[in-house]
């Protein structure tokens, strides 16, 4: 009996405890890895002793909606994130406040080809991202593959089963990635290019990290990362590597003020800590890796020998990326991955395992009638179901239950037309076969 | 005669009104709202547009079938594998102690998805047995598809099938072997008698491994496997948001679908005959060696089972460098110092929702079960069903169905949007938890002795005393008992968690577990949390059976509790 009051009382204290916290708190919205962010509490929560940072962690693919629901005041106090498509967005949405002078003058605007920060300072690059490819070298040793260079490099049939990936809806980083190779392949090649690199992945996981998790315990042999989570399994001691693949990409990490801050004050604090000399460092840590924008940094004692540096990857920036194009295409490009790869993946692994045994198949004994039915169900399975002029993504997106209902409707045209490709590509395979086999 | 009452005239009538502004506001309300949103377009006429869209996706209608498929294969799979080692536990007379008979319930206290994880480290292609079968075939979990998630629920939901199962025949297992020395055969004693009395017991666990199933949404997700309707209603609307109307009649139809199946059950259910006081009494005096042998081989089986499963995440608990070896190259213990010093956020957390939720759940539970005890007899039956058919509503469903209702509404004082608060995950828990809270309570009101408060009552004791020196003491056990039910159900409640969680730091720890596993250098810290968690609830159970032993000689009659067809009385 005293027990069960004890225990009451416990919780009721506990539960009140929870209310009185609030009070100094610093928010930080941000999709970044628990080991990041958790560096950075502890560091500014010892220097800065009036405040105390919470993170939320969610997709940044869903950071406007997350933060339009809130109203002013009570919104997070900072956001910090990686995809420049994210910053578009709330900038459009009128959701970052300016930051004027705060930030660290060491820090050049420009580095290579790259502005580190907004022109217009609504937010400050914090550090650099890059996107590759990493694999894991016992893994691809065991099995003698060779490791990729290029993007195109993951459609070869010798990648088949070994690459995992996640959801271009669910992660900012494959988006980005996604983004890149439609933008510089072009619409229709880079859809290909896209749907072949999943009819290779053994899984499509359902969050960003596990996609390095995966290749560190080498459980799959490769997969496209953002470079500090591959640098930071490689400096963890895990046998892993990891290379800039052509069409590359490097963005700057992101961080700005929220406008309708809940505590715009310590939000400031919080920014000026993580472009401090103190918070540069921090990047540098093993289970960090990333790749500070303060040139001095580079210079310091306790960087790993091969520790990627900061000209060399900014030289191979790709120039062609446009923002703004991603940006109004952002949920679209990433409701038509789900549609695509995500909902589809066993289907679209089962015909690129036939077609790939066909074209081996064709190079031992060449015959150019079964060739020509393989390249047409390669161009039905590996097509984009609308054109780059469509207008669910050429148009402005509402978010009203009707205009949902009507890309609902889409989505259900194209899951039957996906249907129906396959089916005709799978007979298109099979007619080839059979003509392979009834060859004299 | 008069009847003597602690409470006053009127309290009852404003506590019945709380209870049921509860039930509006939490339950009814918000899936109203959402069935409305699901049939009616923007200007809020009839429309069946998005049905429309809905059959018209071949999508949708495969996912709902694959969730149907699955649901039920995991229910199928788990009795089948239930059903010989109950009939051994039939036929040999054995008794499992009652620590045992509680580590059944275990599945309801640990989230399945550690399993997936488990197994995706022993079996995938990056270590242990499936690096060494890789030359032969792969094993790995992510090939599997659906028939893989069907055999993880199944392994997971197990050990219920067969406590719920063994529980309901063992009442008459003494009489089954008078039965046979008088010249029955036992193939017919199995059809005639085991069947017979084990069929509410099969169909309990069942029915529960269907509708945990068909909710799951994180064990589908750490498998890759999307095309159920848990993880495409939680795609939808982390894609388009809340608002989105396919969602709302993905959660309708999931409602539907476990409410149906809770119907159709509630029969089989409702047709135990055993005595389930009598059960102690029944109880042989010694095993001989051959009963002993035969328990110590069924007990040493499964747990040898059980550790090989789990093996993958206690293996990776302790691994610091684990890279497609055999086995791990280094070993450490830094796993677990650092989920102790970094998820202490985590743990406080559960603490606050879920007690909060158990909290709730007692009083709520308290109230109804006052409510079904006193009422018509021709209502008691019905209210009773009713509340166990909470059950099926599941929590994916329940989580879209607070975020449309609450969307946009802001707390009066703190001036925040209540879905951006942790409010709602513990409502949410209350709900899901109500079910059990009710047994448990009825339970407790049943061992109020009312001849002691009428005697208080006429012997002038006020009503404070009463309540303080009669009505807590005796009903505290249950109360307790009520309370770690509720708070250990919504512990691991990852289906709305997952939906309605504001923040990372404001995460229970099912879900910081399932984030944990997911982090890029490895599955360490997860692990470690998860293998913390597990050895948490195995010892708050055995520390609770010993209690129960202690202070309360009827323990046997604990597993009444989780078993709705059974009678209360």
């Amino acid at each position: 009996m005293r027990r069960l009051l004890r225990l009451i009382c416990l919780m009721l204290i506990l539960v009140a405890h929870a209310g009185s916290w609030s009070a100094d708190v610093v928010l930080v919205a941000s999709p970044f890895p628990k080991e990041l962010l958790s560096a950075y509490k502890k560091a500014f929560d010892e220097q800065s002793p009036a405040y105390r940072v919470e993170f939320v962690n969610f997709p940044a693919t869903n950071t406007v909606s997350y933060l339009r629901d809130r109203a002013p005041g009570s919104r997070p106090d900072v956001f910090w994130g990686s995809s420049p498509d994210t910053f578009r967005a709330l900038r459009r949405h009128d959701l970052l406040q300016s930051l004027e002078k705060l930030g660290n003058p060491d820090i050049p605007p420009v580095i290579g080809k790259l502005a580190i920060d907004d022109p217009e300072l609504f937010y400050r690059g914090q550090a650099l991202s890059g996107y590759g490819i990493m694999w894991n070298k016992r893994y691809l040793e065991s099995r003698g593959i060779p490791p990729p260079a290029a993007w195109s490099d993951l459609a070869g049939p010798k990648y088949f089963g070994h690459i995992v990936m996640s959801s271009a809806s669910r992660s900012s980083t494959t988006h980005l990635i996604v983004e890149s190779i439609l933008q510089g392949a072009g619409w229709d090649a880079g859809w290909a290019l896209i749907l072949q690199i999943a009819g290779n992945c053994a899984t499509i996981t359902e969050r960003s990290f596990d996609v390095p998790n995966n290749i560190t315990r080498g459980r799959f042999g490769l997969g496209p990362v953002v470079d500090f989570l591959a640098l930071s399994g490689k400096y963890s001691g895990f046998p892993v590597d990891f290379a800039y693949a052509w069409p590359s990409i490097i963005t700057p990490v992101g961080i700005g003020l929220i406008n309708g801050a809940h505590n715009p004050e310590g939000g400031r604090a919080f920014i000026a800590f993580t472009l401090s000399e103190a918070g540069q460092q921090l990047l540098l840590r093993p289970d960090i890796s990333r790749l500070p924008v303060l040139p001095r940094i580079y210079e310091t004692q306790g960087r790993p020998a091969d520790y990627p540096d900061l000209f060399d990857i900014t030289r191979s920036y790709l120039p062609t990326y446009a923002p703004d194009v991603s940006e109004f295409r952002y949920q679209m490009v990433g409701a038509l991955f789900d549609q695509l790869v995500t909902f589809r993946h066993r289907e679209l692994v089962a015909i690129s395992k036939t077609i790939h045994e066909l074209a081996a198949r064709l190079q031992r004994t060449p015959d150019a009638k079964a060739a020509a039915l393989l390249e047409r169900a390669r161009a039905l399975v590996y097509r984009a179901p609308i054109p780059e002029n469509d207008e669910l993504l050429t148009k402005k997106p509402l978010k009203t239950r009707d205009h949902i209902a009507a890309i609902a409707a889409r989505e259900g045209e194209w899951a039957r037309q996906g249907d129906r490709d396959l089916a005709t590509a799978r007979a298109w395979l099979a007619q080839a076969n059979q003509l392979l086999s009834t060859r004299p | 005669m008069k009847r003597y009452s602690v409470l006053h005239a009127g309290t009852p009538k404003i506590l019945f009104a709380l209870l049921a502004a509860y039930l509006i506001v939490f339950f009814l309300l918000p899936v109203g709202k959402m069935l409305f949103a699901g049939i009616t377009g923007e200007d809020g006429h009839l429309a069946s547009g998005s049905i429309g869209i809905f059959i018209d996706n071949p999508l949708y209608i495969e996912s709902l079938l694959n969730s149907i498929a699955t649901a039920l294969g995991a229910a199928l799979l788990a009795a089948l594998a239930a059903l010989p080692i109950a009939i051994t536990v039939w036929r040999f007379g054995l008794q499992p102690p009652l620590i045992l008979e509680l580590f059944g319930f275990l599945p309801l206290f640990v989230p399945p998805f550690m399993l997936s994880l488990s197994l995706q480290s022993l079996l995938g292609r990056g270590g242990a047995l499936g690096m060494l079968m890789q030359p032969i075939a792969d094993l790995d979990p992510a090939l599997w598809g659906l028939p893989g998630m069907v055999v993880i629920e199944a392994i997971h939901y197990f050990p219920l099938v067969l406590m719920t199962l063994v529980l309901n025949t063992t009442a008459f297992s003494r009489q089954a072997h008078e039965a046979a020395r008088l010249g029955n055969s036992w193939l017919r004693l199995i059809t005639r008698v085991f069947l017979p009395l084990g069929v509410p017991g099969l169909a309990f666990g069942m029915v529960i491994t269907f509708l945990k199933t068909l909710d799951d949404l994180a064990t589908p997700l750490s498998l890759g496997i999307t095309n159920l309707i848990a993880p495409q209603a939680f795609f939808r609307v982390s894609t388009y948001g809340s608002q989105d109307p396919l969602s709302s009649l993905m959660a309708m139809a999931m409602i539907v679908l476990s409410a149906a199946t809770w119907i159709f059950s509630a029969g089989f259910v409702q047709q135990g005959v055993a005595n389930w006081n009598a059960a102690p009494a029944t109880r042989p005096e010694r095993f001989n060696s051959r009963q002993r042998r035969i328990g110590v081989g069924c007990l040493l089986g499964l747990s040898t089972f059980y550790l090989l499963c789990y093996s993958g995440m206690i293996l990776t608990s302790v691994a610091k460098i684990w890279s497609h070896t055999l086995l791990p190259e280094t070993l450490a213990l830094s796993h677990y110092l650092a989920a102790l010093r970094n998820e202490t956020g985590g743990f406080l957390n559960t603490l606050i929702y879920c007690g909060f939720a158990a909290l709730l759940d007692v009083v709520i539970g308290l109230l109804m079960a006052y409510a079904i005890e006193h009422a018509a007899p021709r209502w008691k039956k019905p209210l009773v069903w009713g509340a166990a058919g909470l059950l099926s509503v599941p929590g994916v469903a329940l989580a879209i169905a607070y975020l449309q209702f609450f969307h946009g509404m802001q707390l009066p004082v703190l001036g925040k949007p209540l879905d951006a608060t942790w409010f709602l995950l513990p409502m949410a828990f209350s709900i899901r938890g109500l079910p059990f809270a009710i047994r448990a309570c009825t339970f407790a009101l049943q061992s109020l002795p009312a001849s002691f408060v009428e005697a208080a009552c006429m012997s002038g004791a006020t009503r404070l005393a009463i309540v303080l020196r009669i009505v807590l003491p005796t009903m505290a056990f249950g109360l307790l008992m009520a309370l770690l039910i509720c708070f250990g159900i919504a512990a691991v409640d990852l289906s709305s968690a997952m939906l309605l969680v504001p923040s990372e730091t404001d995460a229970p720890i099912s879900y910081s577990i399932y984030l944990h596993m997911q982090t890029s250098t490895g599955r360490g810290t997860g692990s470690a949390l998860a293998v913390l968690t597990i050895g948490f609830v195995a010892l708050a159970m055995s520390l609770f059976v010993l209690a129960a032993r202690r202070n309360w000689s009827p323990a046997a009659s604990l597993r009444r509790l989780m078993f709705p067809g059974s009678a209360t009385k």
